[in-house]
């Protein structure tokens, strides 16, 4: 019995902790910046970049394909890192909700005039986090270990214009340019993550583990360390109902999110 | 921070406990009889047809559920075990279960991969329609690169299929040969004497035409000699445009088709606007088996949905 978990269960599971492992991290910065649905948009603008490569005649898995939807996140962190001002004029979740409507109405636009109906890209916003493939375990697990090294390096600065940014633009940082490598990166992880988690599953791993963290503590290391640690039972008790109860994997795993969030709200007295 | 850890720990420990006491109290193998052959196919009907051949010596699971459009189905760990536990899987092919490799692959069976020993492709022999004459672009070219892969809605095309399914069946288990060969020869007797009596049934629907939602019923259309040329989605999924809904409305009237067949799972509004506007009405045909409670086996399913079209162009 408890083989057969094991058997069907272990790559999801490791898959979970490698998202685990990125995200909770990446989620800090998205809820101190407040731009929590950033991820959906860069998602969404990678899907539109994809699609285009039907438009010249490519199939959605050719390397075509990849490389475009990679230079339209790329896009899409320029956008992000151009239209935040010291002072603010449009809000920045107004830019993400304009870049999500807008690429997800250009992506209906370009299918229509392309061959393929819409449900091959529909599957790379979906994504089945059970059947995911041991290389493709291996390869966002290396991805996300340049990204996380990266970003250890640069830490610094990514949480000073994440929680400062007043102070770094005294100090005379970069601003511009250390948000777009930040935006950059992240939708170099997102778009990964989507298409083998979807949508869904991704933007919980974002912000539920950080969300959880903030109400515990104030120090990013140990926010970091709740993070995972909410994020590690989240995945282990989602891999354990989706099997036992037989639910899809990655909804369930996201309502174990939202179950932890309630409870620890609870142990909080905030409800 | 961390004596406040701690009692976090402590609530995190409830749900260990109790789904820890969940699985150890959770049975065993329902049955793990060795004897029959375990058929995993990807949708109802093909399950149903493998049955009708295999009776009591196989054992079936099915992947989709016929309330769903089986192109985006999302397998669940029972699918996956299922899979893994079966001697053989069977499928459309073409490109219609778009979900399949990676599931016959997270099963760890290669043997079920396109082509392989112990898959069971249903489209081996099917006279395909649809299939692109001109060379294939994915820029202009549709969905299904490979042909319309509803094949099964066509009678004529499941004799061809319960042919497959015999060879595939005898040479997984050449015991029970005799048992297959006598229960594919009786389903198609019964197959035959009812083809009849849909041709039958159908004989006013020879040469009208109709106009259809998605392309899924070509091949039964072809079956009964209607003329499909038209259809509300221009490309699957996407939603027609409105030129498109003033081209099919002028072409309806001037051509006076009356009839929309639409499918039971999409939200049809767009369907039911132009049949409104042409004074016309839609029909609903069924794709799998079990879709609607009645359709009970595969004979029960072009029953359905023979007996609609020849109602719907009896009226018109």
């Amino acid at each position: 019995m408890i083989e057969q978990f094991f058997q069907i269960m272990t790559l999801p599971l490791l898959a979970c902790f490698v998202l685990t492992g990125i995200h909770a991290y990446l989620g800090l910065h998205v809820i101190e910046r407040e731009v929590i649905f950033v991820d959906l948009a860069l998602a969404q603008i990678a899907a539109l970049g994809a699609s285009l490569a039907l438009i010249f005649g490519y199939g959605l898995d050719s390397p075509h394909s990849y490389w475009l939807s990679l230079g339209f996140t790329i896009i899409g962190a320029a956008i992000f890192s151009l239209t935040r001002f010291r002072k603010q004029l449009i809000p920045q979740e107004a830019m993400i909700g304009i870049v999500y409507v807008v690429s997800a109405a250009f992506l209906i636009l370009v299918l229509s005039r392309s061959g393929e109906g819409d449900e091959h890209i529909r599957q790379s916003l979906v994504g089945n986090i059970l059947l995911v493939p041991a290389s493709e375990v291996w390869k966002i697990f290396g991805i996300y270990s340049v990204v996380g090294l990266f970003h250890y390096v640069c830490r610094n600065k990514f949480f000073l214009i994440s929680q400062n940014p007043e102070k770094a633009f005294r100090n005379g940082i970069n601003v511009r340019l250390w948000d777009f490598l930040f935006y950059a990166s992240f939708g170099l992880v997102v778009t990964s993550s989507v298409k083998i988690a979807g949508v869904l599953l991704v933007f919980s791993f974002l912000i539920v583990p950080s969300a959880c963290a903030i109400l515990f503590s104030d120090k990013p290391k140990n926010r970091l360390m709740l993070g995972w640690t909410i994020g590690f039972l989240a995945s282990v008790f989602g891999m354990v109902v989706s099997y036992y109860l037989d639910f899809p994997t990655g909804a369930s795993v996201v309502c174990i999110f939202g179950i932890i969030l309630v409870l620890l709200a609870f142990y909080k007295k905030l409800i | 921070m961390f004596f406040k850890l701690r009692k976090w720990f402590f609530i995190a420990l409830f749900p260990i406990v109790v789904f820890g006491s969940f699985l150890a109290l959770c049975p065993g193998d329902l049955y793990a009889n060795e004897k029959v052959l375990q058929v995993v196919a990807t949708t109802t009907t093909y399950a149903n047809l493998v049955k009708e051949i295999g009776g009591d010596k196989v054992v079936l699971n099915h992947v989709a559920s016929p309330k769903f459009n089986v192109h985006s189905i999302q397998p669940k760990p029972s699918d996956v075990r299922n899979v893994s536990e079966a001697d053989l899987f069977a499928y459309t092919g073409l490109d219609l279960e778009m979900w399949m490799d990676p599931l016959v692959e997270a099963a760890g069976k290669p043997q079920f991969f396109r082509g392989r020993e112990r898959s069971i492709d249903l489209s081996r022999n099917i006279p395909l329609l649809g299939v692109p004459t001109h060379q294939i672009s994915r820029s202009e070219g549709d969905l299904h690169i490979f042909g319309n892969p509803h094949y099964w809605m066509s009678p004529e095309n499941a004799k061809i299929m319960i042919q497959t399914i015999l060879e595939k069946l005898i040479e997984a288990d050449p015991e029970n040969a005799s048992t297959y060969e006598q229960n594919a020869k009786d389903f198609v007797s019964r197959l035959d004497s009812k083809i009849v009596e849909w041709k039958t049934l159908c004989a006013h629907c020879v040469g009208k035409e109709v106009v259809s939602y998605h392309r899924d019923s070509e091949y039964l259309a072809d079956f009964l000699g209607i003329k499909i040329s038209q259809h509300i989605e221009p490309k699957p999924g996407i939603p027609p445009t409105p030129k498109h809904m003033q081209f099919l409305e002028g072409y309806m009237k001037r051509n006076n088709v009356k009839i929309i067949i639409r499918p039971t799972f999409y939200p049809v509004d767009s369907a039911e606007a132009v049949a409104e506007r042409v004074g016309g009405k839609t029909v609903t045909i069924c794709q799998n088996v079990g879709e609607l409670p009645n359709l009970t086996d595969y004979i029960a399913l072009i029953d359905f949905n023979v007996r609609q079209l020849s109602e719907a162009l009896k009226t018109s």
